[in-house]
């Protein structure tokens, strides 16, 4: 019996004796012709799967407000604050100074700069603006550190800002690029200007264990 | 016969097919080269190569990352409060970080126009002033899948990843250098006119790069697919590895007539017309090893090959490259954050 299984062993492995090995492929010049597409083809290869509605489970509501107030005739002088407030989940309002017993709830983030504006010195221009100015940003409460949002003014920067009554906004000079962008929609009113921005973003959060 | 006698015998018998040989050496292999069929070359003489490979070049430096940024710009001007949702970060498809906006969502707005998919973006301008000399540095990077479409009409389709740098000195005066790749489909009437060189838009993996100020120079590598045959109603593809130094930046060994690399074109048939410059890099598979004249010469002109076969000279004017009519974005155009969004 031990012969037979010996010899089955053998038969099998001679059965798969070297194969003429298959012609090879000579390479094309060119590619083939295309498959016939009846429509632009739309690209598989760059892009990434993605949920039918992916509505965000947390929202970052923000809102930037001040009063500043306009002093000279023409105006030669700003004076006033800009709040700062982040919060997540809920509404962006600050801190609950009442007397509710306990520790007020802050915002997730807070902060309140006093602003000292005067006129540019000659030649910085802003062409849509009424007026504007060089505006000291000084962090008197609150920590802008925690915010999210980018392109916060920090303790001690000079921003110029103008006002544009044709576009009720404050304009920033971007970075100090010469470019003055729309930053804050704002009424001027008896030489107060009230400033007020809301924006409410999706928000990716690192789940907790 | 006894067992044992049978196993050697059918050992014995296996032993000899065990050991043969390859087949290969009793059967030789046919000689397909001899079999194979002559290449079949393409009818080319309706074409002109002198104009297809000239579009071919204007063409390739139309694709950079305007166009994407564009028509992403111009969809923004049609959402709404919730439609499409803005985010704040990537979104987590690429990573998550805390860097950009995005809009995802599948909804419609009340005007009629469709948000499909996701478009993250970011931007960055640098200012400073070194020695009195003012520095400009802009980025913007469009990483997307998403289309933006108003009933049967494609306004915008973003799918892959479209960035550019524009870097100036002193305003540009002095120096300026714009960088662009974009790997993926663009195509949408925000981002496309009709009277468009790519009216339909394109699937391209191309980068650009192009300095101007003190020197000129200009490089371009990668393809581009038009969907269709915008050259010369016959080539829908066109892929390139150029580079080239303009009047400004000539050094001893360089050409002012003619890039170094080559140009291809594709047509529907799928048959690739090369036309190759000055080799370049010792690297490069196109470009054979100095000296290699005539490919050297500095003529303006390159070799045709079509299907590999090589099929005279096409000499092309390049003059227009470094005349200083060179575009460059604004340095607003790389601005698009929360506040000034459309």
């Amino acid at each position: 019996m031990r012969g037979a299984w010996i010899t089955t062993f053998f038969l099998l492995g001679c059965a798969r004796a070297p194969e003429e090995p298959p012609a090879p492929k000579l390479p094309d010049d060119t590619d083939p012709p295309p498959v016939e597409e009846p429509e632009a083809p739309l690209p598989d290869d760059t892009g990434f799967g993605l949920p039918e509605d992916p509505s965000p489970d947390h929202w970052l509501q923000v809102r930037h407000e001040g009063r500043w107030l306009l002093e000279g005739s023409p105006y030669s002088s700003l004076t006033g604050s800009l709040v700062l407030i982040e919060a997540v989940d809920r509404p962006p309002e600050p801190p609950d100074t009442g007397d509710t017993g306990g520790a007020p709830r802050l915002p997730d983030c807070w902060a309140v700069f006093d602003l000292v504006g005067a006129p540019p010195a000659e030649g910085e221009e802003c062409a849509d603006c009424d007026v504007l100015f060089e505006i000291t940003f000084t962090l008197s409460r609150g920590d802008p550190s925690t915010c999210r949002l980018p392109d916060l003014p920090t303790d001690g920067e000079v921003r110029r800002m103008g006002f544009s009554s044709a576009r009720s906004a404050i304009l920033l000079d971007y970075r100090d690029s010469g470019i003055f962008l729309p930053w804050y929609p704002a009424q001027l009113e008896d030489d107060v200007l009230n400033v007020e921005w809301e924006a409410r973003l999706g928000l990716l959060l690192e789940e907790e264990d | 016969m006894r067992p044992t006698a049978l196993v050697v015998a059918a050992i014995w018998l296996c032993l000899p097919a065990c050991f043969r040989g390859p087949a290969a050496e009793e059967t030789p292999l046919p000689d397909r080269e001899a079999e194979r069929p002559p290449l079949e070359l393409p009818d080319v003489s309706d074409v002109d190569f002198e104009t297809a490979f000239l579009d071919a070049f204007h063409l390739a430096r139309s694709i950079d990352a305007r166009a994407a940024w564009t028509g992403h710009r111009a969809s923004l001007e049609h959402r709404e409060p919730g439609c499409p949702d803005l985010w704040f970060g990537e979104p987590e498809e690429l990573d998550g970080r805390p860097v950009g906006l995005h809009w995802a969502d599948a909804c419609i707005t009340s005007s009629g126009v469709w948000y499909d998919g996701l478009v993250h973006w970011k931007t960055d301008l640098k200012i400073s002033e070194i020695g009195g000399l003012r520095t400009e540095e802009a980025t913007r990077e469009l990483t997307a899948d998403g289309t933006v479409r108003e009933g049967d009409e494609v306004l915008v389709e973003l799918d892959g990843t479209a960035r550019d740098a524009l870097y100036l000195l002193d305003g540009g005066a002095s120096r300026w250098v714009y960088g662009s790749l974009v790997r993926g489909t663009v195509t949408g009437r925000h981002s496309f006119s009709d009277d468009d060189i790519t009216p339909g838009g394109y699937r391209a993996d191309l980068y650009l790069r192009a300095t101007g100020g003190d020197v000129d120079t200009l490089e371009m590598r990668g393809e581009a697919y038009l969907f269709g045959p915008r050259i010369q109603q016959r080539f829908d593809s066109i892929a390139l590895d150029v580079s080239m130094v303009g009047p400004t930046g000539l050094g001893p060994d360089d050409c002012a007539l003619e890039p170094i690399g080559w140009i291809a074109l594709r047509d529907e048939q799928a048959y690739w017309y090369d036309l190759v410059f000055l080799p370049g890099r010792s690297d490069d598979s196109s470009s054979e090893p100095y000296p290699n004249d005539p490919l050297s010469v500095c003529d303006g002109c390159g070799t045709l090959y079509v299907r590999g076969v090589e099929s005279g000279k096409v000499c092309l004017d390049f003059d227009f490259l470094f005349d200083g009519s060179a575009e460059l974005p604004e340095l607003g155009d790389y601005i698009l954050g929360l506040h000034d969004l459309p």
